[in-house]
């Protein structure tokens, strides 16, 4: 299972993400709705939703 | 200020439902006549939760979502907080407020708003935008 943060933060790597996302992303079959803020190249995690 | 509401929720409040919208005009209404319920704090945000008068106009048709292209930086946040509005079967449901993994400050008293554009903060707000994601 891929954990919501590595989740989040494979997503807005692999976008080029910068600043506060808002990214949907699956985790253990579920898609999940995660926003956040990209800091120093890390996506920080703000609250995520189904 | 346990059953009031924090200056810093009004302004969030206020921001999240301005706009020439009919949906907007609707749930502004609605917490003009809003008491806070409950509010929990998670560690890294909060919940408030609202109850109104049985008389209150509710959206119909009845309708659930989510919204917030609302942000802020706080004193206390280093990467400043993000807010989410539930909506309910047409009634303002919750406020959660949320830092991005900060310890939430006890004292929310300095605060600026902005809105959330492309990712960015913006002093304006693409309500368009907002209407075709979450409205």
């Amino acid at each position: 299972m891929v954990p919501l943060k590595t989740a989040a933060q494979n997503s807005v790597t692999s976008k080029g993400i910068t600043g506060i996302y808002e990214e949907t992303v699956t985790v253990a079959g579920h898609n999940v709705t995660v926003r956040g803020n990209v800091v120093d190249g890390v996506a920080k995690i703000g609250t995520a939703f189904k | 200020m346990k059953n009031k509401f924090s200056n810093l929720e009004i302004a969030v409040m206020k921001a999240l439902l301005m706009g020439e919208d009919h949906v907007l005009k609707i749930l502004s209404s609605q917490f003009k006549n809003a008491v806070l319920k409950e509010r929990k704090m998670t560690g890294t945000g909060f919940f408030v939760n609202f109850e109104f008068p049985s008389t209150v106009l509710k959206l119909t048709p009845s309708k659930t979502f989510r919204f917030g292209d609302v942000g802020a930086n706080i004193s206390g946040l280093l990467n400043g907080a993000g807010f989410l509005l539930f909506v309910k079967d047409g009634l303002i449901d919750s406020l959660e407020g949320y830092s991005y993994e900060e310890p939430w400050p006890n004292n929310t008293d300095k605060f600026e708003i902005f809105y959330i554009s492309d990712g960015k903060p913006s002093v304006n707000r693409d309500l368009n935008r907002t209407k075709s994601l979450d409205l």
